[in-house]
């Protein structure tokens, strides 16, 4: 099983930070408040959606072909999908 | 089954929908003319009793020409990425729903039924309804009702894929755009 890595707080739904990072060879911990990357803060779906992009050559036609879905319809996911980045960008202030 | 029925668009390709679509506005036509069916607007479908080959296919043509005309502009404000090639689609596919009156006028069957009652009105007092006559128009209304709810599903889905509409003013221009459409449909086949 891969376990999803949970984003927001399942008590608060606030966006949820890194605190502690293991070596899995040596055991040796690193502390702090470590912001997720941009990407780790998309949704799986999302996640998915831009590794096939990429994996696909950012051929939207292909991927249409791939996800048995019409052109206009996997435009709009990515519109929505850049629309949210930039929105996530401009309240973080965040790089990718 | 349902996205078949109501949201072709978002699923099918563009050559998938034009193929489909324009097989059935031929097939379209060719009935229209063999039952006098009369697509005389946008949303429209009127029974004759004398429809030509010809009229038929220009009903068609203008149909899918004020579509165009209306619908392409509107979506291009709404979204820049919009593309001709879907619209078009759209123009095609709306129709479908619409060719399932075609069969009450086989024989005239309906214009022959409805006539005596558009002449009567003039008069209403002597307009004289059989159980018969009730009932038919009860079912071919409830067929009417469902075919336009159809239509318009089908318009606003296609148009939504289209354009990625979203914003309620979106939704106010796609429903002044019918209103639009409609009546260029009309003005052309008039002045044409």
């Amino acid at each position: 099983m891969n376990p999803k890595l949970p984003i927001h707080c399942p008590a608060c739904e606030a966006a949820l930070k890194v605190s502690q990072l293991l070596c899995e060879s040596c055991s040796t911990s690193v502390n702090g408040t470590f912001s997720l990357p941009l990407f780790l803060k998309l949704q799986n779906d999302e996640q998915d959606f831009i590794l096939k992009f990429l994996l696909n050559s950012g051929s939207l036609k292909e991927m249409a072909k791939q996800m048995n879905i019409s052109y206009p319809t996997l435009r709009n996911k990515l519109d929505d999908l850049i629309e949210k980045i930039k929105q996530m960008q401009t309240d973080e202030d965040l790089p990718l | 089954m349902k996205t078949f029925l109501f949201n072709p668009f978002k699923r099918y390709s563009e050559q998938q929908l034009l193929l489909f679509g324009g097989v059935t506005a031929i097939f379209g036509v060719v009935f229209a003319s063999l039952t006098n069916t009369h697509f005389d607007g946008v949303l429209d479908t009127h029974f004759g009793h004398t429809v030509t080959f010809k009229t038929a296919a220009f009903q068609s043509i203008i149909n899918i020409v004020s579509i165009v005309l209306v619908f392409y502009p509107a979506g291009k404000w709404i979204n820049s990425k919009t593309r001709l090639i879907d619209i078009f689609n759209l123009s095609l596919i709306i129709k479908i729903p619409a060719y399932f009156m075609m069969p009450l006028n086989i024989n005239n069957w309906a214009y022959l039924k409805t006539e005596p009652l558009l002449e009567a009105v003039s008069n209403p007092f002597n307009l004289q309804f059989t159980p018969e006559m009730i009932l038919f128009l009860a079912l071919s209304s409830i067929l009417a009702i469902g075919v336009f709810v159809w239509l318009i599903i089908l318009l606003y889905n296609g148009f939504k894929v289209a354009t990625n509409l979203k914003e309620t003013k979106h939704i106010i221009l796609f429903i002044l755009a019918i209103i639009v459409a409609e009546i260029v449909s009309k003005v052309l086949l008039m002045i044409l």
